[in-house]
């Protein structure tokens, strides 16, 4: 798999395919052309219409003001909502990460688990006391510590840091890591 | 990197703060007890035990109390103490009972 191959896998794989979109917006356009046409086919033949005949049914839609202003309005909405649909990156909460053969792509969820592994054991906490929080490009990590133990902000930094260079993930995260001035008594 | 841990368990904690203050009250370990709480990361604790007669005024034994648990206790436990309280419960007589 050559490099521009697995930019582009990685790609897909990270964000949102716009295909659903696409053939809903297709469908809604169609399907009054579609009416339209039959309509018109059946003018043609001088068949009885299924509703009414096509300059009618564009009377009958934009006939009073309220109609108007009601079939503007849903078009406006309709358009903004694929125009968010086209423009948004559409990104799926995913990274890559490097491996010299194959395409890893992870969930942030996944990456997240592992920061929360790393901090926690650094601060000789249960893995339940660490909570972290993935985004694009910075990843939250809260620590609740021991009541009388001191968990050292600094270690806890340097694993996660360390962490996320033996993983490599693309694009890269730098993170941030917090830790909590109420702790949590024994155990 | 050092693998595995070593933690105390609360209980332990418990044990080692109400063993020193039962120390200074001059009544069995076992018969104080001891609450934890969380003072902003830092631990509040709570001794409650009776106290011994003849050690001086209760106050004062119970003041002794707090301080050992103060300066002892993070020293045997590595936990940092915000606060201590002692509570006293009840009045121990400790003068020997004759068995007839």
């Amino acid at each position: 798999m050559n490099e521009r191959m697995r930019s582009r896998y990685g790609r897909r794989m990270r964000h949102r395919s716009r295909s659903v979109a696409v053939s809903i917006a297709l469908w809604i356009a169609a399907l009054p052309l579609v009416y339209l046409a039959i309509e018109s086919v059946l003018e043609l033949l001088g068949a009885a219409p299924l509703w009414q005949e096509p300059l009618q049914v564009i009377e009958t839609v934009t006939g009073t003001q309220a109609l108007r202003f009601g079939v503007a309005a849903a078009a406006v909405v309709i358009g903004l909502v694929l125009l968010v649909l086209a423009f948004a990156p559409g990104r799926l909460g995913r990274h890559e990460l490097a491996d010299e053969r194959m395409l890893v792509v992870v969930d942030d969820d996944v990456l997240a688990g592992a920061l929360s592994r790393a901090a926690a054991s650094t601060a000789g906490l249960q893995r339940d006391r660490a909570s972290t929080s993935v985004g694009r490009r910075r990843a939250d990590v809260s620590l609740r510590p021991t009541s009388g133990f001191a968990v050292s902000k600094d270690d806890v930094d340097r694993a996660t840091e360390r962490e996320l260079e033996r993983l490599a993930v693309s694009p890269s995260i730098r993170a941030r890591s917090r830790v909590e001035s109420a702790g949590v008594v024994g155990r | 990197m050092t693998a595995g841990r070593v933690t105390l368990s609360t209980r332990a904690i418990e044990r080692t703060f109400g063993a020193l203050a039962a120390e200074e009250l001059g009544v069995p370990a076992s018969s104080s007890s001891v609450d934890l709480h969380d003072e902003r990361g830092s631990l509040a604790v709570s001794v409650s035990a009776p106290v011994a007669l003849g050690r001086g005024t209760v106050l004062e034994a119970a003041q002794a109390a707090r301080q050992r648990v103060l300066t002892d206790g993070p020293a045997l436990t590595g936990a940092a103490i915000a606060n201590a309280r002692i509570r006293v419960r009840s009045l121990h007589d400790v003068e020997p009972r004759r068995v007839r």
